[in-house]
This record gives C-alpha cells, structure tokens and sequence, in this order.
C-alpha cells in the first residue's frame, strides 16, 4: 500500500450512525446469514468520510494527525489496518492515478 | 518529560485533539447482531431515537384475506415513489435503521423494485412483508440482488382449499409456493407466520411442516382483532381465549415465546398516568400508504401529514405529545397485576372497545387464563430463571 493511492467508497456498503453507535451495513449481502455487524470506532469513522476518490492516504494520515492525539507513524499503521479491513468487506475499491 | 494527558494536546492551529481510539484494537469491530440490536434499543430509548419503524407501501392487496384488518373501504391516494423516497431520506436524517416494508401486499405497486433499491442504498436494514403470490423468477432475482434482512411470508394454511378459504382467490395457494420455492432455491433469507383462525388451525401443524421444507422460522398469532376502517368482520374468525390456550399446549415453544413477550413488555412498567406505556413513539413508528405517521399500525385515527411537513417535525411534535399524553381518566388496566401477559394497549381499546382507556375483553380473558395454566409449566418457570 502506497501512500500516494486514493480510495473510493464502493457503494456496497452504507455508513449509518445511530445513537452512540456507528455501523456498516451491507446493501447487497444478506446481513441475516452473518449474525454479526460491523462497527467503527472515531477513527474508522474518520478515515471512512475521506474515502472519497481525492484524498491520497497520506493526506488521510495527515488529518488523522491533524484531529486526534496520534503520531504520524501510528496514524499511518492504523490507517493501513483500516484501509485493509474495508478492501476485506468489498466496502472501497483503488482509484486509478 | 511528563507524558501530555490524554485529551489535552492541541493542533497547528490550537485546536484540541480528540484522543485517539484505536489503541491497537481493530477498527472495525464485529459484533453478534443480537447484542447489537439490544444494545441499541436500550441506547436510544433514553435519547428517544425512532431507530425501528414501519411503512405500509399500499393498502392495496391482490388478496381478499377475511381476517385482514388494513383492508380499507375508503378512497386512498397513495404515496408516490418521490414521496417515500423524501420519507425515506427524513428517516435516515432522524436515525432509523430498522424499516419494515409492508401493506397492503408491497409487491403490487410497480415501483416496488425501486423502493427497495432505495432503502437498501440508503443503508436500511430491511424486513419485508409478503405474501409472496407475486414472486415470480424476474422479482425473485432482485430480491437476491437486494436481498432484505429477513422476508417474512404470511401463510393461511398447508392446503389449497383452507389457505384458498382464507384468502379468498382461487390459485392463491399456488402461487405462494411457487413464489416460496423461488426465494428458497436463491437463499432469500426466508421467515413464514400465520393468523391462526377458525377455519385453519386443524392445519397449524401442517404450516409448521410447510415452514420446515422451506428452512425458515415459523412463528404465529391468533390475537385477531377489527379492522382499521371499524369493520368488526374479521372478529368472527378468531379462536376463543379457551381455544388459544388449547393451541399453547400443543406447541409448548408458545409458553416461553409468551414468556419473552411478558419479559418485553416489562421494560415498560405499568403506569396509570400515560395512556401509552409501549415503546411505540419512544423508539417505533409507523406510517401509513397515504404518509401519515402514527404511534403504531393500531393507533391511526391520530396521525401527522408527512405529506405537508417533514418527519422530525412530526416525530418530536405530534408523535411526543401523543406518546407522553396523560390519560383523561385511570386507565383500566394500569394497576393490573398481569398486564404485561395480555398485551393490553390503547390500540386494542380503540380497535376492541371503541375507547382507548378501555381494556379489550378477549386478551383480558386470555391473560388470566394463562396465568393460571402457565404457572405449573416448566417452560415457563425455565424462562423466568434465565
């Protein structure tokens, strides 16, 4: 992964936040068969809204750094696990440079 | 160097950072539905969140079911797509996740398809009601495509001449299987139910072997009650309090279903002040084909025009007022011991007795004979000790 790639969300799968709590919901799978459900935390929230086909993944590491109380090599790994665990869910898709 | 407290560093500009959550846990975490649904309902009843709701697409049906109590004599003018879509959009904005399609039977309007789309891209978790006579190859496809969280298929007996008796339409009977068999053989996450009724509960047993063919749940309900339009036909068809309790024994699951009900009901305690003591209007809703939104699918002759003013409006005008109404005179089953065993509300007042404080006889009747039947059981004495 390169810091210089941009992401898009997919569109098969829906940011909702209810209450307290912020999930990803499936649009095409079948939730029922999973028995389970996604939740974010502040950060995945975060890094999730700047999946928008603009922001380079450093850009995306630097507003990490810019908002929460993290160090750039810590934002990054943790943007990396993010960035991952949302490709595993076919939740965003690499935007050609 | 003294380590900054967490949540006092600022930025470049001198805002303050917002500690950072991730602590090397993964940032998605997955969680057991279950608990999350539960979670969230306890969440958002403090915060008054209309989180679960119900929108019936039509009263239109392509069955004549004797028992149907939306069946409305009176003219309609329908929500158009826009409408709902602009209703849909309002729910999300106010926080709803949980959205029931249901009618009338949902798959007679030809913008159906597109309604479902809808929700389901607006991040609804979606259940949906049918009878499933309409599912033929081309609606099966895209209800795998767009597949809801559950479907849940009314049946009204295992046989052509029973289910036939009920809905009213010859070929009905086959037409529901088949369209059965088409969400089946696509893994459509499938769930049946049934009214049970005068003329098919010697077929209860049956309904029960039909669900099993197709993997799904079964689950049913005998409390049959009026129609909304004041019709009291469907009353004619219901079992007896006597003959529901018979049922109970037959298929002894029915003791802890009704014991996880009472457990339900128990999260709203009884209160002589409020006419409403459900969660209806605290974190339910439900709006009806012409977009009028009401506490509940019983409660509708009370309602606000979502038609002329936007769901939040409504939802923390209207619907709060109504829910948190005080009772003009001491409800009468406010201080009833048993209560939470009969499902008494002001809707079945309405519907029942014509007055909202009333309490409807039939379940009266019912819950104090469960009651005394239930005590002995071990399902339900199982139930309580968990």
């Amino acid at each position: 992964m390169h810091l210089k790639e941009k992401y898009e969300q997919s569109g098969d799968i829906v940011w909702r936040q209810v209450g307290d709590e912020t999930i990803l919901v499936p649009v095409h799978r079948e939730m029922s068969d999973l028995n389970s459900v996604y939740t974010l935390n502040q950060t995945a929230s975060f890094i999730w809204s700047r999946l928008d086909g603009e922001h380079t993944l450093q850009d995306i590491r630097d507003d990490l750094v810019d908002e929460f109380e993290v160090d750039p090599e810590r934002a990054e790994q943790d943007l990396v696990k993010c960035i991952s665990q949302f490709e595993d869910l076919n939740g965003i898709r690499k935007v050609a440079c | 160097m003294h380590q900054p407290v967490r949540g006092s560093q600022r930025n470049q500009e001198g805002r303050l950072l917002k500690p950072n959550p991730q602590s090397g846990g993964d940032p998605i975490a997955v969680v057991d539905y279950k608990a999350f649904s539960k979670r969230v309902h306890e969440a958002v009843r403090r915060d008054r969140i209309p989180v679960g709701g119900s929108i019936d697409l039509t009263s239109r049906c392509n069955l004549k079911c004797v028992h149907c109590y939306v069946r409305d004599s009176r003219p309609e003018h329908e929500l158009t797509t826009d409408e709902i879509k602009r209703i849909l959009d309002e729910l999300v904005e106010a926080g709803c996740l949980w959205l029931l399609l249901t009618g009338g039977e949902p798959m007679v309007r030809r913008d159906f398809p597109e309604i479902l789309r809808y929700a389901k891209q607006k991040g609804f978790i979606v259940n949906l009601f049918t009878n499933a006579t309409l599912v033929d190859d081309e609606m099966a496809d895209y209800l795998k495509e767009w597949s809801p969280f559950s479907v849940e298929v009314s049946i009204y007996g295992a046989t052509r001449e029973t289910y036939e008796k009920v809905t009213g339409v010859p070929g009905s009977f086959d037409k529901c299987i088949a369209g059965l068999l088409r969400m089946h053989d696509r893994g459509t996450p499938l769930r049946l139910k049934s009214m049970v009724l005068t003329v098919n509960r010697h077929e209860l047993d049956a309904m029960m072997d039909l669900a099993a063919r197709f993997d799904a749940e079964f689950r049913y309900d005998a409390n049959i009650h009026g129609r909304i339009d004041g019709s009291d036909s469907p009353v004619s068809y219901r079992l007896t309090p006597e003959e529901i309790l018979e049922l109970d024994f037959v298929d002894r699951r029915r003791i802890s279903a009704v014991k996880k009900y009472v457990d339900y009901c128990k999260r709203f305690p009884p209160d002589e002040v409020h006419a409403f003591t459900c969660g209806a209007g605290i974190d339910s809703f439900h709006i009806d084909s012409q977009g009028r939104l009401c506490l509940c699918m019983l409660v509708r002759q009370q309602s606000y025009d979502l038609r002329h003013g936007h769901f939040a409006e409504g939802w923390n005008g209207f619907i709060r007022d109504m829910r948190y109404a005080k009772a003009e005179r001491p409800y009468t089953c406010g201080s009833c011991e048993i209560r939470e065993l009969c499902g008494q509300c002001p809707g079945w007042g309405e519907i029942e007795q014509g007055d909202q404080l009333e309490a409807a006889e039939f379940l009266c009747r019912l819950a104090h004979l469960r009651q005394e039947a239930y005590e002995k059981e071990p399902e339900w004495r199982e139930t309580e000790a968990e």
